[in-house]
């Protein structure tokens, strides 16, 4: 509840008009690191946003695993992450722009090994955050491509993060 | 589109929302730490460290509430190596409410126990779950006796030069022996042995001949007596060391400051690497004007170049010298000898202290120097004021000139370095 308050204020204090809205697919390398040892695993995410004050923008992410990724004998698959991420936007400047994004994650990664290693599947919830860099497409006013880095999720043991690429379509 | 524009904000919106609902509402569950703990255990069979047998260091030890003991592991792996797993174990305590030991083996010591002795079972367990179990005592029964014996080296003669360590078996009230006890006790030797004992009951020697300390442990009213031998006969050679190279040659600029070490190397029977002797070795320099060396304390060995020429620096410990050649480049004829900021008169209250600092200056363009640690400092009145030089070895390196009474008065204070001299009067108020 304490992690919902915040956000549903920031949803009612939103106006309703909101004016510039997009959406995104992306392709993300991911980089889970644990115990000194690391697995990428391949992903597409898909995103939502619309903007809600000025540079300030509501952001929705779905990704799903396409790939899964070994450490040692042990199967490492990003199965999907559902994530919500409030966006402070720069201004274009040659259509060029970047953003930097705070919100929560819920990622779910299942692993899956000989009998006597960790098989089972889990979900990593908690802050992420991101950065992206966009760039206008000069023909399609329109779109931006979007080169990106995320955190979804960090402990003292686990790190998901991961870096993407992709497009932006904005209404 | 108009009507796509008016729908998007509507529909996203609603995603928004009904998204952060879903993602909030997930509750936390992962096991990161089980995860890890496996990716740790595979990466250790895929390289063959895995851990297959584990013994604690530092076991058999009483404490008193509130006192800590830092348990070490040592393990070794499947290629026959050993290495320090202390931290890579799952510590546990059998009783915490004696005694409790966190994830890095340090035993903290909650309440007296008058039950078993007021032993407590440290359990350390690997990531495999290989495990060993060493044993503590917390109580505060009075100690009845302790027979003081070598650990490093366990038995015979020591190596001269090299550090060893003694330790007492303590016996109390109760019956309970504490193993491998130094803390508390108060080491010393007898007055005819040139070798020195510090907190910890690490032995330092440095004889030519065969030597025998007497060392003496003592607590409360307690005490017991230990003949060590220290033999010199496994000594070879020393080396100079500067930046963990071994040197022959050191070429410095006038004002460099580096800090030299020694090695020394014991037959190839009793050990096939150098081992560092910096706590016994004594330092020297053939020509004492052309570098300072710091003879003693923590900045042992701290050498400063104050005037060019070639000279040796002699490292000696058991009737061995290394010797490193040392050349000192530049020009550096002397000026000027400056106290402090250049003062002639430096007043400070009576009972009170000042620091005194000389630096030398040249008529080069070679920067200042402070010499304080190798001049000669007197006073005209002796009786007034104490002096003690601090911060040796280093370039802060000073005079702290102490009033030692409620007396006022003026002292001449002469400060000598290479042939010249600089005085300042110092009033006392």
């Amino acid at each position: 509840m304490m992690k919902t308050l915040p956000l549903l204020c920031l949803f009612s204090a939103s106006p309703s008009f909101a004016d510039a809205n997009f959406i995104g697919i992306d392709y993300l390398h991911s980089d889970i690191e644990i115990s000194d040892e690391t697995a990428n695993t391949g992903m597409a995410s898909f995103r939502l946003g619309t903007s809600i004050y000025k540079q300030i923008a509501i952001e929705t992410q779905y990704i799903v695993g396409t790939q899964t990724d070994n450490i040692y004998n042990m199967e490492f698959n990003l199965e999907n992450s559902k994530a919500i991420f409030v966006s402070l936007q720069s201004e274009d400047m040659n259509g060029f722009s970047l953003d930097v994004s705070l919100g929560y994650a819920s990622s779910e990664m299942t692993v899956t090994g000989p009998e006597n290693a960790y098989n089972g599947s889990d979900e990593y919830n908690g802050f992420a955050w991101g950065v992206a860099l966009y760039q206008e497409i000069p023909s399609y006013k329109n779109a931006k491509i979007r080169l990106g880095y995320q955190s979804l999720y960090s402990d003292s043991d686990l790190s998901i993060t991961g870096i993407s690429l992709g497009f932006n379509y904005h209404f | 589109m108009m009507n796509m524009k008016g729908f998007m904000p509507k529909f996203t919106l609603s995603v928004c929302f009904a998204t952060s609902m879903v993602i909030l509402g997930c509750d936390s569950d992962n096991n990161a730490e089980a995860l890890a703990k496996a990716v740790e255990l595979e990466s250790q069979r895929a390289k063959g460290t895995i851990i297959e047998s584990v013994t604690i260091i530092g076991a058999t030890t009483r404490l008193k509430v509130g006192e800590t003991h830092q348990l070490i592991a040592s393990g070794i792996d499947t290629n026959n190596d050993q290495r320090d797993v202390t931290n890579e174990l799952e510590w546990s305590s059998s009783d915490e409410n004696v005694a409790t030991v966190n994830s890095k083996g340090l035993v903290t010591a909650v309440a007296n126990s008058t039950e078993q002795q007021g032993k407590v079972i440290i359990t350390g367990t690997t990531i495999n779950g290989i495990f060993t179990k060493a044993e503590m005592s917390v109580s505060d029964e009075t100690i009845t006796s302790l027979v003081l014996r070598q650990s490093n080296p366990v038995t015979g003669d020591i190596n001269t030069c090299i550090d060893a360590n003694i330790v007492a078996d303590v016996s109390y009230a109760d019956d309970y022996t504490s193993l491998n006890v130094t803390k508390d006790i108060s080491f010393s030797v007898d007055e005819n042995s040139t070798a020195t004992i510090e907190t910890g009951g690490i032995l330092h020697t440095s004889h030519a001949e065969i030597e025998n300390t007497i060392v003496t442990g003592k607590v409360n009213n307690i005490s017991n007596k230990l003949t060590v031998t220290a033999n010199p006969i496994n000594l070879e050679t020393i080396d100079v060391v500067v930046d963990e190279k071994e040197l022959n040659i050191i070429t410095l600029n006038v004002g460099d400051r580096i800090k030299v070490q020694s090695q020394a190397n014991l037959v190839s029977t009793v050990s096939a690497t150098p081992i560092n002797i910096d706590n016994n070795i004594s330092w020297q320099a053939k020509n004492d004007t052309l570098a300072g060396i710091t003879l003693n304390g923590t900045t042992k060995g701290s050498l400063l170049a104050l005037k060019p020429g070639v000279t040796e620096i002699y490292a000696t410990c058991g009737g061995v010298q290394g010797s490193a050649t040392l050349e000192v480049k530049g020009d550096a004829t002397l000026d000027t000898l400056m106290i402090n900021q250049g003062e002639e008169t430096i007043t400070f209250k009576a009972k009170e202290s000042i620091e005194i600092t000389l630096t030398a200056q040249f008529e080069e363009t070679t920067a200042d120097i402070n010499v304080t640690e190798f001049s000669e400092l007197s006073f005209s009145d002796n009786e007034l004021i104490t002096s003690e030089l601090v911060s040796i070895g280093t370039n802060t390196a000073n005079y702290k000139v102490t009033s030692t009474s409620s007396a006022t008065g003026e002292v001449i204070l002469t400060v000598s370095y290479d042939g010249k001299s600089s005085v300042v009067k110092l009033i006392i108020e």
